[in-house]
């Protein structure tokens, strides 16, 4: 250390051209950077769908679910395996472990897909791999709607001209369209007409298939020419189609038209999308994980507007859900609050220090140690994110307070040196006055780093969300420490160290001589009544620690995103037009409440997209007005939205919801988790699990994992009636499908567009339960027999969606523990299951989640304890001696003291992540004045031989007082702008932490100026004098 | 000793950020819904605005007769009787009318010519012999009657005749002289063009109808006695039903059947013929009859759909709007009932059969009971929570 200020010394042009180089590299490099809103918090995972078009939750999962995940288990790195099976779709995603590489997991996962993928039955498409996607993937929702247009219009446009134009713009994953409708040409039956035209439903199918199927036309060859031969699509159109014969009558040739109603439509809907107030389309554009998402969304914006000239007639509203407004305001919120700090910072340090030059030194340290610290950031790879700005705002203090001590420090030494009779080279002097501050700064820092250590150990979720931050801020002020030791000692000497001019006196501001001479007046009387001020301090600290359990906790801030997102989930089953009307019925009266700008709603699914639900799921989007009143409107809109009874329902920030849904899991505290394959069976021995865990002593809240269950109609055909009219099984299952779900025959092809022929029953066939169980069937040995005849038409009970872990079916059995020890309870449990006896193939297992994160936790309380016993060892090394170590790590609390009390007043009483991030800050402040103070004083009785007693006290303060103030003002004043102008977007984390630090400040100014003198003048003699003989015996091993 | 309070500042710190990994799920109730506090289960009380908010819409159950249908295949016939058969009277060529001869399904009025047939007659010695002969006849005739009228003429001039009976014989000498010069014509004509000797013989249609069928093209020789075309009377056609015997006990004997033609959207009103239901030869089937009017969608041979009503339709019966009927997960039918001025109760109804868009009921609340028609689903999740 005392090699890098000498040699940067010895080579100051070296250090500020490299300096340069550095801000030009970073001027280079920052505009570049991934900038995203947050980190990304989800383990690396894959996603696999399977459109299954038609079948229920049940079927899905047998005959789809369950053979992909048979394949996929047991890759490398995967840490756990869920699937989803809902009507029409099957998802399975393999969750990796969090050091995975993504893309080499994707591939692996893909490999084992390919050899799958054949084996799937007819009914299923192929299975889907979802491209990658950031945690946070969405990050546009853009709504279209039209007057002019029908929705199938708007489909066709969106499908074949806009979808295709935003896939290309870079970084944009996926754009999963919510209430598509493909224009199809639909055959529409009625078995009963058919009947009465003497054409079979087979031949309508055959008819249409055969219309539509393309076919190679060869060529000829001339003697000169080759001629190629084309068919050109007869059927282009539903009118065109109906023309085409199916059969005849007497010889005549009876058309589709005649038999069939032939129509333009769209197949049956497995999603809706409803925009301020009317259907419309809902676009979501989902992100690649390594886009920058300002860039994307811009993007996105310019291929809209390019596009706007091919949208006439559609209404595109693109602001529905824009994270990157959010970044953007956050960003610009930052970057304003920082710079009215700097600009704070040096007025201060000229007021202080009554030179502009010394100023100059600290502004330009300053950016440079933030600037440091984001390089070193993206060079690892770190997306910038609203943590890591977070992580650098609240740095900002002991980056300041680097700055400041070092050229303070320096300037005071030139002063003196000045005065000295033979003054040393202004080489030296810096050199002495930086290793002076040295010891200070390196273990100030090094204290903060051990503090935030733990942070840095954090696991999973929360480790994936404020590692960032903890990172970035130890990034900050290891490279504030690094500028500290170079960059300053060397603008000292050049800017500082040429002022020759001799001088009486040393100029001393007027502001810093007025506070000097009160302090020196006050100190003396105060170490004459230390009992006052100890108890004041003992009972400050207890204050404050008393006061912790009163506040509440919220870790992760409520970010102020003007997107809200609301889930509004209706009792399974409910309808599609249900859902429209109870949906448009909320956009209406969303969209009335003042502030409200613009409203977006998708009901169900879409292909390919990150929702994997039924038609009774739909989540709402808002945004609010960026001059809207935040809080009020949100307020409104949670009284819509609470009011509305019957649904399940939530207002949230998009990043919560995604949080929650990575988070699964219970929160109970033991659950026994019973694995099989028969949901009846599986519910049945829960309830058997249940009772005998029920006479456990100490279980509390015992319940089973409440299953829904929706009703279903089932078919099943009567084999001996079946044989008897002359069906086959398959073949009634095929005509009842294609009456009720329709079957594709074919396609037509116009203009590059594509577009489904299908053969489906009339509305009436579908009408209701009855309907469908009084369809007349053509028997294939003649006549006509009803469903109901010769199949067993009910309604029954099914699973809604039916999810799976580890590849089996299961059902949580879940209790928490009250009165008795938790591991007491889990082992009379375990033995209580170990006495049970399940059917074949069904199994329970105790998870241990609950007592996993108590080991979590305790590894954490062991990573603290460790770190306060390397603070100890560290403020031991910066002294050399034990007792002052102690003495100094006893007043922390009180110092701490005035940020709890901050909390309580102006925090909202809520410990915050950034409030707590404050408090190390905080103790850094203090920590590094204390280690100042301390060691001063060790130098004045070391170096200079002062006595101990009241005046080297009071010298050894007075001489800290103006740097000790000077870091406390600027470091407050550069948290001013953030604490005056609230809790804005951008600023939740820092808003809290702003707070604490200023009281924080307050109390440590007291600790530092006031308390730690006076226990230094009692404690610090006591050590000399209880232990003279070995004091003196080891003062020259100190030197 | 010193150090024991920072440890704990620092555990509780601690403590906390290792809180980070947990989230409270807030389970923030609505307070929108009241459990219900009545005794009585499946109740659901929500407050006026909640109401409002959800658009709930109430309707009244009815006992009301609901038509109830069954829909069969049927064809088109014309009415026997109705039809008339228009044969060639001579042999001859079918010449065209003025236009084409008309094509199937043409409508025609009584007396328009549909085409004409020009006989077919061998050109012979007799003919000519048989005109001269005419001829003779008549020139002898004529010259009798010439004689007479100059008799009589001359008895009036000796007083011993009447007035009367010269202007007789002066008629029968017109009569006389006209039949020589016509008889004289047909020589002349026979003469010059031995086989146009005649105009053609117009065939014209003996009642209002359309034609049915045409079996003959312009140009074709036809015997005498061959069918030239078929016309029917189109102001009333048969569509004649097969239905199984064992529904017909079912059926409303008087009830008028709706009739639609295949791929087609009009339907039309027809009753029953006074015709007795026809068994076909096996017995199991018998053939219903309709009259039906003229139409431009039914012609005879046509096939449609025929919605016949049945008895049970004409009865009074318990009826809701379709909408307002739910299936829980086990099958069985709800509706909810209003039951005070905020509260509905939910109560089990068993759905005989769905008419358009109303479910006729087996049992359900009585007629006057309100129940809830829009935002059931949404009392079903109040009620019983929506488990996501």
């Amino acid at each position: 250390m005392r090699w890098l200020v000498g040699a940067s010394l010895r080579l100051p042009y070296l250090v500020i051209a490299a300096a340069a180089v550095l801000l030009g590299v970073a001027l280079q490099m920052l505009p570049r950077a991934q900038v995203d809103v947050f980190p990304e918090f989800a383990p690396p995972l894959v996603e696999i769908q399977t459109e299954c078009p038609g079948l229920t939750s049940q079927q899905v999962e047998a005959l789809v679910t369950v053979p992909l995940e048979g394949a996929l288990g047991g890759l490398p790195w995967l840490a756990t395996l869920r699937s989803k099976s809902v009507p029409g779709l099957s998802s399975v995603v393999l969750l990796f472990r969090r050091d995975a590489d993504p893309l080499r997991a994707r591939q692996l996962a893909q490999e084992r897909l390919a050899a799958v993928a054949p084996q799937l039955p007819q009914v299923a498409r192929a299975p889907q791999m979802l491209p990658p996607l950031s945690s946070t993937s969405r990050i546009m929702k853009i709504g279209l709607t039209s007057k002019r247009l029908s929705l199938v219009q708007l489909s066709t446009l969106v499908r074949w001209t806009l979808r295709p134009r935003l896939m290309a713009v870079p970084g944009v994953a996926n754009i999963a369209v919510w209430g598509q409708r493909d224009r199809e040409l639909q055959v529409r039956v009625d078995p009963d007409e058919l009947r009465a035209a003497g054409v079979s439903l087979d031949q309508v199918i055959a008819a249409a298939t055969d219309a539509v199927a393309p076919q190679p036309g060869g060529f000829i060859d001339t003697p000169n020419q080759r001629l190629g031969v084309a068919h050109r699509a007869a059927i282009t159109s539903a009118a065109k189609l109906g023309r085409v014969r199916v059969g005849s009558t007497n010889g005549a040739p009876r058309t589709i038209a005649s038999v069939a109603a032939v129509k333009d439509g769209h197949p049956p809907l497995i999603g809706e999308g409803v925009i301020n107030g009317q259907l419309g389309l809902l676009l979501i554009v989902e992100k690649q994980p390594w886009a920058n998402t300002l860039q994307v969304t811009r993007g996105v914006e310019r291929a809209l507007q390019a596009l706007a000239p091919a949208l006439r007639g559609v209404t595109v509203d693109p602001a529905i859900f824009r994270p990157a407004t959010f970044i953007e305001r956050a960003i610009s919120n930052l970057t304003s609050a920082l710079l009215v700090g700097c600009v704070l910072v040096v007025v201060v340090l000229a007021l202080f220090l009554w030179q502009w030059r010394t100023a100059l030194i600290s502004t330009i340290a300053i950016p440079l140690s933030l600037v440091g610290a984001v390089l070193v950031l993206t060079a690892f790879g770190q997306t910038i994110n609203t943590m890591v700005v977070a992580g650098l705002a609240i740095a900002l203090g002991e980056v300041v307070d680097d700055a400041i001590i070092d050229v303070e420090n320096i300037v005071r030494r030139l002063q003196l040196e000045r005065l000295a009779p033979a003054p040393r080279s202004p080489l030296a002097v810096v050199f002495s006055a930086s290793l002076e501050v040295r010891s200070a700064i390196v273990y100030a820092t090094l204290i903060v780093v051990l503090t935030l250590a733990p942070v840095l150990m954090l696991k999973g979720l929360s480790g994936a969300f404020f590692r960032p931050l903890a990172l970035s801020y130890v990034l900050a002020v290891l490279a504030s420490m690094l500028v500290a030791m170079t960059i300053t000692p060397v603008l000292a000497l050049l800017l500082l160290g040429r002022d020759r001019a001799p001088r009486e006196t040393p100029r001393e501001s007027p502001l810093a001589r007025a506070l000097r001479r009160r302090y020196e007046a006050w100190l003396p009387r105060l170490v004459d009544k230390p009992r006052a001020v100890i108890a004041g301090a003992v009972l400050l600290a207890l204050l404050a620690v008393g006061t912790l359990p009163l506040l509440g906790e919220s870790f992760l801030p409520e970010f102020k995103e003007h997107d809200f997102l609301m889930h509004w989930v209706a009792k399974p089953s409910t309808s599609l037009p249900e859902m429209r009307r109870i949906t448009l019925r909320a956009s209406k009266e969303l969209g009335a409440v003042p502030g409200v700008r613009s409203f977006g709603a998708h009901i169900g699914r879409a292909l390919a997209a990150d929702e994997v639900v039924g038609i009774d799921f739909a989540e709402l989007w808002i945004s609010i007005a960026e001059d809207a009143d935040y809080a009020r409107t949100l307020q409104r809109v949670r009284a819509i939205v609470e009011g509305t009874p019957g649904l399940h329902r939530d207002v949230l920030t998009y990043l919560r919801e995604r949080v929650k849904e990575v988070l699964t899991g219970t929160s109970a505290a033991i659950v026994v988790r019973l694995y099989g394959d028969e949901l009846a069976v599986l519910r049945r021995e829960a309830q058997r699990v249940r009772a005998a865990i029920a006479s456990v002593q100490g279980v509390s809240d015992l319940h089973v994992e409440p299953q829904v269950l929706i009703p279903q109609i089932e078919i099943e055909p009567r084999l001996d009636l079946l044989a008897a009219f002359g069906f086959t099984p398959g073949a009634l299952r095929r005509t009842v499908t294609t009456l009720v779900q329709g079957l594709k025959v074919g396609e037509i092809y116009q203009a590059q567009k594509v577009f489904n022929v299908v053969v489906r029953g009339k509305a009436r066939v579908r009408a209701s339960l009855s309907a469908l169980a009084n369809v007349r069937l053509d028997a294939p040995s003649g006549g006509q027999v009803r469903l109901r005849d010769i199949a067993s038409v009910r309604i029954v009970a099914a699973p809604n969606a039916i999810k799976r872990e580890g590849a089996s079916r299961r059902i949580d059995i879940a209790c928490n523990v009250a009165g008795r020890d938790l591991g007491a309870v889990t082992r009379d449990i375990a033995h209580n299951l170990r006495a049970l006896r399940f059917p074949r193939g069904y199994h329970a297992e105790l998870i241990g989640e609950h007592r996993a994160r108590q080991q979590a936790r305790s590894q954490l309380l062991w990573m603290v304890a460790l770190s306060l016993l390397g603070v100890v060892l560290l403020l031991q090394a910066a002294f050399r001696r034990w007792r002052p170590a102690l003495l100094l790590l006893s007043v922390l609390p009180a110092a701490l003291a005035g940020g709890v009390i901050a909390v309580l007043v102006g925090g909202g009483a809520t410990l915050s992540l950034g409030a707590l991030v404050g408090f190390v800050t905080v103790l850094g402040i203090a920590a590094r004045n204390g280690i100042m103070l301390v060691s001063h004083y060790q130098h004045l009785e070391d170096e200079e031989g002062m006595t101990f007693g009241v005046p080297l006290i009071v010298r050894g303060a007075v001489e800290r007082l103006a740097p000790i103030l000077m870091t406390a003002l600027t470091t407050a004043l550069a948290l001013v702008p953030l604490v005056v102008s609230g809790d804005k977007p951008g600023h939740e984390i820092e808003h809290p932490m702003a707070i604490v630090i200023l009281g924080g400040l307050l109390s440590s100014l007291a600790m530092n100026l006031l308390l730690l003198p006076l226990l230094y003048y009692r404690f610090g003699r006591h050590a000399v004098d209880s232990s003279a003989e070995p004091a003196a015996d080891t003062s020259p091993i100190n030197h | 000793m010193s150090g024991a309070k920072p440890t704990r500042a620092l555990a509780v710190l601690a403590l906390l950020l290792a809180c980070a990994g947990l989230w409270h799920a807030a389970s923030a109730k609505p307070a929108t819904v009241k459990p219900s506090t009545d005794a009585r289960i499946n109740r659901i009380e929500l407050s006026a605005e909640a109401i409002k908010r959800l658009g709930v819409a109430l309707a009244a159950v009815k006992r009301e007769p609901v038509p109830r249908t069954v829909r069969l295949a049927g064809q088109v016939i014309s009415r026997p009787g109705s039809a008339a058969v228009i044969s060639a009277p001579v042999p001859g060529t079918v010449v065209a009318a003025k236009a084409a001869p008309p094509l199937p399904g043409t409508s025609i009025r009584r007396g328009q010519t549909l085409l004409r047939l020009r006989p077919l007659v061998a050109p012979g010695r007799s003919l000519l012999v048989e005109a001269r002969r005419a001829v003779a006849q008549a020139s002898a005739q004529h010259e009798r009657a010439s004689k007479a009228a100059a008799r009589a003429k001359q008895l009036l001039e000796d007083g011993a005749g009447d007035q009367a009976g010269v202007e007789r014989a002066l008629e029968q000498l017109r009569v006389a002289r006209a039949a020589r010069d016509a008889a004289r014509r047909a020589l002349a004509q026979l003469r010059r063009d031995p086989l146009h000797s005649d105009t053609s013989l117009p065939i014209r249609a003996p009642q209002d109808g359309v034609v049915l069928r045409l079996n003959v093209a312009a140009g074709q020789v036809v015997s005498a006695g061959q069918l030239l075309l078929e016309i029917t009377n189109l102001q009333r056609l048969w569509v004649r039903v097969p239905v199984y015997v064992g529904l017909l006990a079912q059926l409303d004997a008087g009830a008028a059947a709706v009739i639609t033609p295949l791929g087609g959207r009009k339907w039309i009103e027809a009753n029953r013929a006074a015709v007795p239901p026809v068994p076909s030869a096996d017995g199991t089937t018998a053939e219903l009859t309709y009259v039906v009017g003229v139409s431009k969608h039914l012609v005879p041979g046509a096939r449609v759909m025929v919605q016949l009503a049945l008895q049970r339709g004409a009865r009074p019966v318990l009826v809701v709007p379709w909408t307002a009927v739910f299936h829980d997960a086990l099958g069985s039918a709800w509706v909810y009932v209003a039951v005070g001025a905020r509260a509905f109760e939910r109560r089990r109804v068993e759905v005989a059969a769905v008419v358009g868009s109303r479910a006729v009921l087996e049992r359900g609340p009585p007629p006057g009971a309100r129940v809830v028609t829009r935002g059931v689903m949404q009392l079903y999740g109040a009620e019983l929570g929506v488990g996501k």
